[in-house]
């Protein structure tokens, strides 16, 4: 698949640029590339076509072997510096961490990310010199106090004395969409979103009864307040879920993927699924190739993904093109059972992957 | 100090307030605040954040989220609310007057129909109400959309009636309900608190007793593990509307209260969370957001019979009363 933009896109210029998806070892802050570009009014363009030399390459880490009561927070640290990543980008950063707590419900911890694992990478991002906070805006559920209770998250927020961002209720700013693959003009994020140097993506690694999987791009929906949007976000849905979850993406000003892989939901997710032990968690600077990898993982097809076919100017997500680190995705393989329905069988990397009525 | 007696002196000195103990000022949770004080006879309080939200509205009757956000405007139904129980309890017309400029904008806003799917069991093709106008009409909306219809007298319209129906046809196998999809996929979706207990509220001047009942099941079988203080509230609204205030709802919402303050230097909860516990203290007779307060005129609209003992939703004819100076 090419990683050129399509047409409308050279044109792509806002503030948030250079965003997201670069891998480590080659990002560049806004200020180096004024002084690359050699001065502001080239800076759009110039910011446009970095974002697609940079992600030509991207690493992915991926561990197995985990637990929740294990040492999380020593595997993401090694996640986080093994695909490029080092303390000193954080130093006095404001990182917001942003699990998928979209209608938590008892009895189903599949369908949210644990809260062991956010309160790892906040200990991880804290060691690192950033000031870390946690938000989320469930999708399906306006109680957020609810969420955070049934979740677990409460606890964890306790614990480590950490505010919570509640996204759907917080006062917005507006950001020009930078993806333009919807008919979206721009998207109006809460201040901890627009404000943060990093978002860290955390979701639980699902599959998704229409997009095939959600993981660290389609979390992402959950950084829009639902005030705004409703909820469900049924203004995305109007707008395509493939075309937004793209423009969501590209329009943050960066974004790193941490993905719970240690209990994961199969089935009919993201809410309905059955649990599936993985045991894995899966870290990267690229939230398009680690998704990839998550796909792959689970035994379907990332080029057959809608978002992330359609993501292609956000990162790679041809095997040869990512440098996978840590374990070897190849001997991870256990295929998720999908929903055995013609949208979805479609995107099984084989044709005996396993369905579920 | 009693606790009823602190929540109501803490939301009477912040009646105009937002979501959270920072956040800014937003109209839902200032049109609850004005709801609960009226309810609870703090009529100057009330009147402040009456005219807030006055000072909110757009030229066109309707209210949108916050002060910075004008759209969308799904707030306008719960002011109507707020206005009108202003106007019963104090005569000020300003409110009224209010109320009947924001009943002409909420009829102009409307959720859209789409082409029926086996994918999706409800029936997409009836038009409610929507979070964001031009999109799918969704469960809380059209719900809060209904109580004002009929607060305003207008339980016969043709949007309120279609409206009820959706409020039906939503309701989950369990009797619970949740954001508004029931089955997908064919995988029966999960109910929750909230949705429940405002549909509850909203329905329980409705002859329909099948519905209302397995509604209130659901919620009285949930009680007992609810947790998060709006789904509490809504709970408590809900079951207090149908079958009477649980006998520890007091106690609950003490015990959250704690919770939400621990810790803190200065014991206090947001406007959005005040106004919801002081509106789950009011006994149904005195709680404006629910239809057993309103005149007898405005509730106890027969508009929809039980189906199951009947055969079918069918429209009564009875006589309902109007805003002042209403022409809609």
């Amino acid at each position: 698949m090419s990683a050129l933009p399509p047409p409308s896109q050279q044109n792509v210029m806002g503030p948030t640029s250079p965003s997201s998806s670069e891998p480590a070892e080659l990002q560049m802050t806004r200020r180096r590339m004024l002084a690359i570009a050699g001065g502001g009014a080239v800076l759009a363009g110039t910011a446009v076509a970095a974002r697609h030399l940079v992600t030509s390459r991207a690493p992915v880490f991926v561990a197995r072997n985990q637990h929740y009561d294990g040492p999380l927070a020593t595997t993401i640290r090694e996640g986080l510096q093994a695909s490029g990543m080092r303390p000193a980008m954080f130093r006095n950063t404001r990182v917001l961490l942003k699990p998928n707590l979209v209608e938590p419900m008892r009895g189903r911890p599949q369908m949210t990310t644990h809260p062991a694992v956010v309160a790892a990478a906040l200990e991880v991002f804290r060691e690192w010199g950033a000031i870390v906070g946690i938000g989320e805006a469930p999708g399906h559920v306006r109680d957020s106090d609810m969420a955070l209770q049934v979740s677990g998250m409460d606890q964890a927020l306790r614990e480590t004395k950490t505010k919570f961002s509640d996204l759907n209720y917080q006062e917005v700013r507006w950001v020009r969409n930078q993806g333009r693959w919807s008919s979206l003009k721009g998207f109006y994020f809460p201040q901890s979103v627009a404000e943060a140097d990093y978002v860290v993506s955390m979701p639980k690694m699902k599959t998704h009864h229409w997009m095939g999987v959600t993981a660290s791009m389609k979390n992402l929906y959950g950084t829009l307040p639902g005030i705004k949007y409703g909820w469900p976000k049924n203004v995305l849905h109007h707008a395509g879920i493939p075309q937004t979850v793209v423009d969501i993406n590209m329009s943050i000003r960066k974004t790193i993927a941490i993905v719970d892989g240690i209990d994961c939901m199969e089935g009919d997710g993201p809410i309905l699924g059955t649990v599936k032990r993985m045991g894995l968690l899966v870290v990267g600077p690229n939230v398009r190739s680690v998704d990839a990898t998550v796909s792959r993982i689970m035994g379907l097809a990332p080029e057959r993904i809608p978002y992330l076919a359609l993501a292609h100017a956000m990162g790679p997500i041809e095997d040869n093109e990512i440098d996978q680190v840590g374990e070897r995705w190849q001997e991870l393989v256990n295929p998720f059972k999908i929903l055995d329905r013609p949208h979805l069988r479609g995107l099984r990397a084989t044709d005996d992957g396993p369905l579920v009525t | 100090m009693s606790f009823l007696a602190s929540v109501k002196s803490q939301l009477s000195a912040q009646p105009i307030g937002g979501y959270q103990m920072d956040g800014a000022p937003a109209s839902e949770p200032t049109a609850l605040a004005c709801l609960a004080l009226a309810s609870a006879g703090q009529f100057d309080s009330a009147m402040r954040a009456g005219d807030w939200l006055i000072a909110m509205q757009r030229s066109d009757g309707g209210v949108g989220v916050t002060p910075e956000l004008d759209s969308p405007r799904w707030p306008t139904s719960l002011c109507i609310l707020a206005w009108l129980g202003l106007y019963d309890r104090t005569g000020q017309g300003r409110f009224a007057e209010a109320a009947d400029r924001a009943l002409r904008a909420l009829l102009q806003l409307k959720g859209t129909s789409s082409e029926p799917s086996e994918d999706v069991s409800h029936d997409v093709t009836l038009i409610g109400w929507a979070w964001v106008n031009g999109t799918h009409s969704w469960l809380e909306p059209t719900a809060m959309a209904v109580l004002a219809m009929k607060r305003a007298g207008r339980a016969h319209h043709p949007r309120a009636i279609e409206a009820m129906k959706i409020l039906r046809d939503r309701q989950l196998p369990v009797g619970g309900y949740n954001y508004g999809n029931t089955v997908v996929l064919r995988q029966e979706l999960l109910p929750h608190l909230q949705p429940t207990g405002l549909v509850l509220m909203t329905i329980s001047d409705e002859r329909a007793s099948s519905w209302i009942a397995r509604c209130t099941t659901w919620l009285e079988s949930e009680w007992p593990h609810a947790v998060g203080l709006p789904s509490i509230c809504y709970a408590a609204q809900g079951l207090t509307a149908s079958v009477g205030m649980p006998g520890d709802c007091h106690e609950v919402l003490q015990r959250n209260w704690d919770r939400l303050t621990q810790g803190c230097e200065v014991k206090k909860v947001s406007t959005y969370n005040a106004a919801l516990m002081l509106l789950a203290m009011q006994e149904a007779s005195d709680n404006l957001l629910l239809p057993s307060a309103w005149p007898a005129s405005q509730r106890g609209q027969p508009n929809l019979v039980d189906p199951a003992r009947d055969g079918g939703p069918t429209v009564s004819m009875q006589g309902s009363t109007s805003i002042p100076g209403s022409n809609v």
